[in-house]
């Protein structure tokens, strides 16, 4: 059966992030963020969250290998900065050695007496927000597909890599959904890697999240991108459900014009691995 | 009352990495004294930042005989001899962050009383009683599709133990036979008649696995009992988990009875 290989440091598996930074991600959200910070955010978050369920008291452990692909007016190159910038995918320790820069932000926590206290703490920067040029979406799948051969050859036995794609426009430089294809076709032995569409929008309450066929998105470029998306892997079903998404076997891993919450949902329940040992 | 001369002991405890080029890594831990019929075992979660101490810590502060009353009192101390022993001050970022996330671990306590034999269980780690070859009681899971539920678990964040879950279990975690009428994690069993009986305790993959009520429930239970070194252990759960889908996960097991009890004598 498919995505079922349990997740270990001799068999970890991969999630490969690719962020449009095409002008338009300057566009701004209802909370002031413009498209570009808040996924920037989101996605530090995320890889943030990825580090610390794989730290233990000996360090860090390489359950997940983890790239950043960005496109915009720069074309296509790794996310990443600094000694990560030189290849796409690494293991987790690396990159838990090497953000950018760690920030110190402030956060709510319970005072212990019913109120609530602020709090400072490290954020670990990997990924800064850029927004310029054009969208060079069917370069950087191109590059995916590469990146994800290479990885595949060298884990065969290994859960699938998953690739969360991340974008506000349509492509610039051709059709996608032949490359898309393709690269849905890559596999090792415990499935075909899962290509995870994510379309955002600033505005808020159209957004449609997983949906199961074609007939409920509004226009071609939504359809192309549900086309373009995996189905959903059965272990990720419930974490959906649980988050009150209405998800059946037929539900593409795809949201169009999703919102803040639509992001976040989106980049938590994608990243959930199977068996982590 | 029990007779003396029937005196239940360990006869069995061994337990099983879950990554056998890791066994360092394994994350359960086991205390038995005899002396004392006191038997004790905690699975540390995986996904914790240090649960194979925090599972130390429980254990050990049960062994040397935790308060019967008083019980935040205890759950503060435990917390902050996990915190002593964890080196805050040497930490990474990402230690930092994990150590701040926290461990979590069950806790099983079996004590063979006069008269009786008190279980108290935390999260899932089981007892199940075994009588004439079969399992005539289990606690606190009754059927393997429990362990799909999320366990309750101690944490050494001390907010995450206050829920209302635990607000009534743990009051009655070492609590006196009388204070017990409002438990949720503690039962008293009478000793069986029959002289084969046997009490095993198992980390949740095997209980999970043992629960299971299909054809193989009869052939797992056999094959456990068979157990009588850590290398049978080890080819029982290679074996379940290669063709009776047992959860790769560390696992222990602990037999305790009579020493004659005929598979053991």
């Amino acid at each position: 059966m498919p995505y079922t290989a349990e997740i270990s440091r001799s068999q970890p598996t991969a999630f490969l992030f690719v962020i449009d930074q095409s002008g338009s991600m300057d566009e701004k959200m209802p909370t002031g963020k413009s498209k570009a910070d808040f996924v920037a955010d989101v996605l530090n978050k995320t890889i943030y969250q990825l580090i610390i369920r794989s730290t233990k008291s000996d360090g860090v452990r390489n359950y997940f290998d983890l790239g950043v692909l960005a496109y915009g007016g720069g074309g296509v190159g790794s996310g990443f900065g600094g000694s990560l910038s030189t290849s796409v995918i690494h293991p987790l320790s690396a990159v838990e050695q090497n953000p950018l820069r760690i920030d110190s932000r402030t956060k709510k926590v319970d005072d212990g007496a019913g109120g609530l206290v602020d709090q400072t703490v490290k954020f670990p920067v990997w990924f800064d927000p850029k927004s310029s040029g054009g969208t060079p979406m069917c370069e950087a799948l191109r590059q995916v597909a590469q990146a994800l051969v290479d990885w595949c050859n060298s884990h065969e036995r290994s859960y699938p890599p998953t690739v969360i794609h991340v974008t506000d426009g349509q492509s610039t430089d051709g059709d996608p959904e032949q490359i898309a294809s393709q690269l849905q076709n890559i596999s090792t032995n415990d499935g075909a890697a899962l290509l995870f569409n994510l379309h955002i929008d600033a505005t808020e309450g159209s957004a449609v999240l997983f949906p199961s066929s074609e007939l409920s998105l509004p226009d071609a470029h939504s359809k192309l991108l549900f086309r373009c998306s995996s189905q959903f892997p059965p272990h990720l079903l419930k974490p959906a459900q649980d988050k009150s998404y209405p998800v059946s076997n037929e539900s593409r891993f795809f949201g169009y014009k999703a919102d803040i919450q639509g992001i976040v949902d989106f980049f938590d329940i994608g990243t959930r691995a199977s068996e982590l040992r | 009352m029990i007779d003396p001369t029937r005196t239940w002991r360990s006869l069995f405890a061994e337990t099983v990495p879950k990554e056998s080029d890791f066994p360092e890594s394994n994350e359960d831990k086991l205390r038995i004294c005899n002396d004392r019929h006191l038997y004790i075992m905690s699975d540390g979660a995986s996904e914790s930042f240090n649960s194979s101490l925090w599972a130390d810590v429980l254990v050990e502060s049960v062994f040397a005989g935790p308060p019967c009353s008083g019980f935040a009192r205890w759950l503060k101390q435990v917390t902050a001899e996990y915190r002593d022993r964890s080196g805050v001050t040497s930490m990474s970022w990402s230690q930092e962050a994990a150590f701040a996330r926290g461990s979590f671990a069950s806790l099983l306590v079996v004590e063979c009383l006069a008269d009786e034999v008190s279980v108290t269980a935390i999260g899932d780690t089981v007892a199940l009683l075994v009588e004439n070859g079969i399992i005539t009681r289990s606690f606190p899971y009754k059927d393997s599709y429990q362990f799909q539920q999320r366990p309750h678990l101690l944490s050494t964040v001390r907010s995450k133990n206050i829920t209302p879950y635990f607000a009534v279990a743990l009051r009655s975690l070492l609590a006196k036979k009388s204070c017990l009428a409002e438990a949720g994690c503690k039962v008293y069993w009478p000793y069986p008649s029959s002289t084969d009986a046997l009490l095993i305790c198992v980390t949740d993959a095997m209980g999970e696995w043992l629960l299971r009520q299909d054809v193989g429930t009869q052939g797992r239970l056999d094959a456990v009992l068979a157990v009588r070194t850590q290398g049978d252990l080890i080819q029982l759960i290679d074996d379940a988990r290669r063709e009776d889908g047992m959860r790769r996960d560390d696992s222990s097991l602990i037999v305790i009875g009579e020493g004659h009890v005929a598979p053991y004598t």
